[in-house]
């Protein structure tokens, strides 16, 4: 092989910048990836990063700069690369063919791709059986779950065994058991075929399963390199702190010159400083508060994203002073409470939610965490009154949801960041809007213009248009218009997917505010960890049951007893390491560059593992590790014995 | 394996089959319009409703009015002695012509002065008034002409001197004069204009909608494979569909056709592919198929409509008009219709009208290719 063809790296850009009319989408972004890496770039919704993959496959053309696959110039020469890429687009399989079978959108692929009957056949196979689809080969692809939708389009875009994959948001509005299992396939043809990825996303807790990341932000390239590396340049310590009322200890904290920044996570306190731990205690000792705690912590990628995005203003981000929140203040007449007993749905026969029972108090935050149809929107239709329940009961603000349900929805406030604002209105007029809507009498709607739009920050943006406004902006604004009635309980849909973490952290930070001053509740529905983590507990669902309702810390702990803790190996040949470890511990799986498996004898295991290694001459660093979120909940649908010990 | 082609030509047809609305698309609403404008538009302009005011009232009066309604083309509403009723009749649409016939009448005859009859014809539908303004005075000279004849006799002049030159005429082609025999074949023109074009335009807007599109621009499949793969399936379709149409038009609706089958089926093949063509222009170069409808919608049926020569002949149009239909399948398809249903030309006599849709086609075909890029924006 000649020594050029060696060190051509599979994806290289440089210096791609691309405009639609005014707006700079992408500004000079330079990275490579080389072969058999996975690399991810990770930013919000409007970052870039579709219009990077695009230039890469060849369907879009750029201002400037280049991007070359194997060598070749995408932006001169598309065709030449096309039968090297597999290009998986944004949208829950929206390539595939609805009204086609799962096998014929599969033959399509292949006759599209002249992929070799051999070739065909094997892949295939082994294709089906990795997904799971090949009990449903006759289904059509619009029946199929938006997980199975994402799978069958990876294997449409792996039929004809590409060496370089690009796939734009392939795991959003995927449910967590599907993620994993799509990323398990992407780690094994990593592992197996040395294939290139690049894929993008805007969660930032995928971006741990790379092996290189870039951070995109407004079509800058902020950042580059290995999850680790990244973010241990990070100056300053983290720390997280518990304290009775967080919001008391958050003003506190945000007067003090030395911090950095502080968010709410749940009833934790994040805050980023330069002061090591002996200065904390001293400064936690001076505001004369007992029972607070903290330790410190790791910063995570959101943290990385924080500090470029500070670095790139000079000023202090928005969500640093929280003194405006003051302002906010709901006057619900009711109590937020939910009860719910027994509650089912059927639809035929088929039965969407099972004997459904839980609990919110006021000024909690409830998470409702499943798979794709396990029956959390018909919860939450049925909870707001918006769909007749078939057997149980409940009561939701103090109404019974079977003959009170028109009182109901006066109290509640629903929001979604699919949730539509109407874009050619202004602000105030929007807010009007749903005034009226809700039918406010004018001068309870001008009390609340003056309350939400100086607690919401929203008073300056009152004559722009919604459309023009940035998107935090614009989500504040669908935040008002759901408190405008004030209230007692907020049915929060997926409500930070696709937003900056600076924005997302200040959602979160009024949400907090309003549970923990107001004490508004909040229903949360999500697919997403970086949401969950901000609920006081979560409900998981599957197959419209309620499996467990806890707080988080003691779902965990049940799932490490019942289940095992994680260990977790790191070592230069992880797919060697893979293999090896298989052959004793059969469910390990690669995560990024580790191979992760879980374990209940976690000293004798490591002793096992690390001499199986060594027989095999690898070499790798094992430790455990308690379970993340995503894990958690993850042994809670696959793990009977942790189902039976509930 | 199937080649690239076919394998998008498969694919659009298990689409197509699966998909409730194409199917309605293609068979029942193509029908459907053939029954509306088939029963609906008749261009024979018979069964005028006419009022009379007769003033007079006498045998002379009665004969005149018996003139009118015992002939095929005027129906009596009623006869009154009231101008009001009759002006009520012709605003509520119940009638379209009055005639007023004056007090004096058969006095005024009898003593061989002249006299006016007062005739009010609806002019909204100037044609239409037109016609019945000729169907009017024919029949007045036809009554004036036996009034002079008796005459004449009382005078003992005698013998049929009045008329001396009669015409003898022969029709052509249409011998009964019904207009069905042109609104048939020419809905059958318009209608595989419509349907075809407008399922054309669907095919590329639509995968550019859903982003299936991606596919199709990140493989190595070709544009014209891509373009004549989703043509194909919708030519089948759109000859299918003549063939229904063909067979109402002769069955149903009892056209005369004295042509060659073979001769038009080939010409509406040729047809077809162009106007599913037309329909994958528009799809290349908008974005939703929302924007390919309504540019298939202005650009084929209405400009179809008006300058194929369906209702007016192309001759009788200004030069725009005349450069306007020329640039228009729909004109040399209806040419070859007409030629085959009514006047039963051969293949000789249609060779200009078919290399124009030939040369046609493939212009479309072309422009379509140069058009369609494997990008975005």
């Amino acid at each position: 092989m000649p020594l050029s063809e060696v060190t051509t790296p599979p994806i290289l850009v440089d210096g791609l910048s691309k405009s639609y009319k005014k707006i700079e989408a992408v500004k000079r972004v330079s990275f490579s990836v080389s072969k058999g890496q996975v690399f991810g770039l990770i930013g919000a919704d409007g970052a870039g990063k579709t219009s990077v993959i695009q230039c890469l496959a060849g369907v879009l053309s750029a201002n400037s700069g280049s991007a070359f696959i194997d060598g070749i110039d995408t932006l001169k020469h598309p065709e030449l690369i096309k039968d090297k890429i597999g290009y998986m687009p944004q949208g829950l399989g929206l390539n595939l063919y609805d009204s086609l079978s799962v096998d014929e959108n599969i033959s399509f692929f292949r006759d599209l791709r002249q992929v070799p009957e051999s070739t065909f056949r094997s892949n295939k196979e082994r294709l089906l059986k990795m997904t799971h689809l090949d009990k449903f080969l006759n289904r059509p692809a619009a029946k199929l779950s938006g997980g199975m939708r994402q799978k069958l389009a990876l294997i449409c875009t792996l039929l004809h065994l590409p060496d370089i994959l690009l796939l734009d948001e392939p795991t959003t509005g995927v449910d967590p058991i599907s993620r994993r299992e799509f990323w398990a396939i992407i780690h094994d043809l990593v592992a197996t075929r040395e294939v290139t990825v690049l894929l993008s996303t805007s969660y930032m807790d995928e971006a741990e399963r790379c092996h290189q990341i870039g951070l995109m932000h407004q079509g800058d390239l902020l950042d580059l390199g290995t999850p680790e590396t990244l973010t241990k340049n990070l100056k300053g310590q983290y720390y997280q702190i518990s304290y009775h009322d967080p919001n008391q200890l958050m003003s506190h904290l945000q007067q003090w010159p030395e911090a950095e920044s502080t968010a709410l996570f749940g009833r934790q306190i994040h805050l980023h400083t330069a002061v090591d731990s002996q200065q904390l205690k001293t400064k936690l000792a001076q505001l004369e508060l007992t029972d607070v705690a903290f330790e410190q912590i790791a910063p995570n990628l959101e943290d990385l994203f924080m500090h470029h995005l500070r670095d790139k203003s000079h000023a202090k981000a928005p969500q640093d002073s929280n003194h405006h929140l003051q302002h906010l203040v709901i006057e619900q007449s009711k109590s937020g409470t939910i009860e719910c007993q027994q509650l089912s749905r059927y639809f035929g026969d088929f039965v969407a939610v099972d004997k459904v029972s839980f609990d919110l108090k006021a000024g909690e935050i409830l998470g409702l965490l499943g798979p794709n149809g396990a029956g959390k929107t018909t919860l939450i239709k049925m909870l707001c009154g918006l769909l007749p329940i078939s057997e149980g009961s409940a009561r939701v603000v103090g109404f019974d949801v079977a003959s009170e349900h028109l009182i109901i929805k006066r109290h509640i406030g629903y929001m979604s960041q699919q949730f539509s604002l109407y874009p050619d209105l202004t602000v105030l007029n929007n807010i009007k809007l749903y005034a009226g809507l809700y039918g406010l009498s004018a001068k309870r709607l001008k009390k609340q213009i003056d309350s939400l739009g100086e607690g919401l920050s929203l008073t300056p943006y009152f004559g722009r248009v919604t459309s023009s406004l940035p998107r935090g902006v614009r989500q504040r604004l669908s935040l008002a218009c759901a408190l405008l009635h004030n209230p007692a309980l907020l049915i929060l849909d997926e409500p930070t997917s696709g937003v900056d973490p600076n924005v997302r952290r200040q959602f979160w930070d009024h949400v907090h505010y309003l549970t923990q001053q107001n004490q508004i509740s909040a229903l949360v529905s999500t697919h997403y960890m970086d949401e969950a983590e901000h609920c006081d507990r979560l409900g998981f669902m599957q197959n419209g049951k309620m499996i467990i309702v806890d707080t988080p810390a003691r779902l965990k702990a049940q799932a490490e007893t019942i289940c095992g803790q994680l260990l977790v190996a790191e070592g230069v040949e992880y797919a060697n390491i893979l293999s090896t470890l298989r052959t004793q511990f059969p469910d390990a799986f690669l995560y990024g560059r580790y191979v992760h498996w879980q374990s209940l004898n976690i000293e004798e295991d490591k002793r096992q593992a690390q001499k199986l290694l060594h027989e095999n001459q690898l070499e790798a660093v094992i430790e455990s590790r308690s379970l993340s979120i995503e894990e958690t909940f993850a042994n809670y649908m696959t793990s009977e014995a942790l189902k039976h010990a509930i | 394996m199937r080649s690239r082609m076919m394998a998008i030509a498969v694919k659009e047809t298990r689409q197509l089959v699966r998909d409730p609305i194409t199917i309605v698309l293609a068979f029942v609403i193509p029908l459907l319009m053939l029954q509306l404008f088939g029963y609906g538009l008749s261009l024979d302009v018979k069964h005028i409703p006419i009022v009379f005011i007769d003033y007079d009232r006498s045998d002379l009066s009665r004969d005149y009015i018996n003139q009118f309604i015992t002939s095929e083309y005027f129906d009596l509403v009623s006869v009154s002695t009231e101008q009001k009723h009759a002006d009520e009749l012709i605003k509520s649409g119940q009638a379209r012509v009055i005639v007023d016939i004056p007090p004096d009448f058969s006095r005024k005859l009898r003593r061989r002065e002249q006299i006016s009859v007062g005739v009010t014809v609806d002019g909204s539908l100037p044609s239409h008034a037109e016609v019945i303004i000729t169907y009017l005075t024919s029949l007045h000279a036809q009554f004036n002409g036996e009034l002079m004849q008796q005459t004449l006799n009382s005078m003992g002049a005698g013998g049929n001197t009045l008329i001396p030159v009669q015409m003898a005429y022969t029709v052509w082609f249409n011998p009964s004069l019904e207009s069905i025999n042109m609104i048939v074949p020419g809905m059958l023109v318009l209608i595989l204009m419509l349907f075809p074009a407008l399922q054309g335009a669907l095919l590329i807007a639509g995968e550019k909608e859903s982003g299936s599109i991606f596919n199709l621009y990140c493989s190595p499949v070709k544009r014209w494979e891509v373009l004549i793969g989703k043509a194909l399936p919708y030519v089948v379709v759109a000859f299918i569909n003549y063939l229904i149409i063909f067979a109402a038009s002769i069955i149903q609706f009892d056209v005369r056709f004295i042509g060659s089958f073979w001769l038009l089926a080939l010409a509406a093949l040729l047809y077809t592919f162009c106007t599913v063509g037309m329909g994958l222009f528009f799809s290349v170069i908008t974005r939703t198929q929302l924007a390919a409808m309504l540019l298939t919608l202005l650009l084929t049926i209405t400009s179809a409509f008006n300058y194929s020569g369906f209702l007016t002949p192309v001759a009788s149009m200004d030069t725009t008009g005349q450069i306007i239909a020329h640039l228009l399948p729909a004109t040399y398809f209806m040419d070859v219709v007409r030629g085959s249903y009514l006047k039963g030309l051969d293949f000789h006599h249609q060779i200009g009208d078919l290399s124009g849709l030939v040369i046609y086609t493939a212009a479309i075909y072309l422009l379509a290719w140069s058009r369609f890029k494997k990008r975005i924006g």
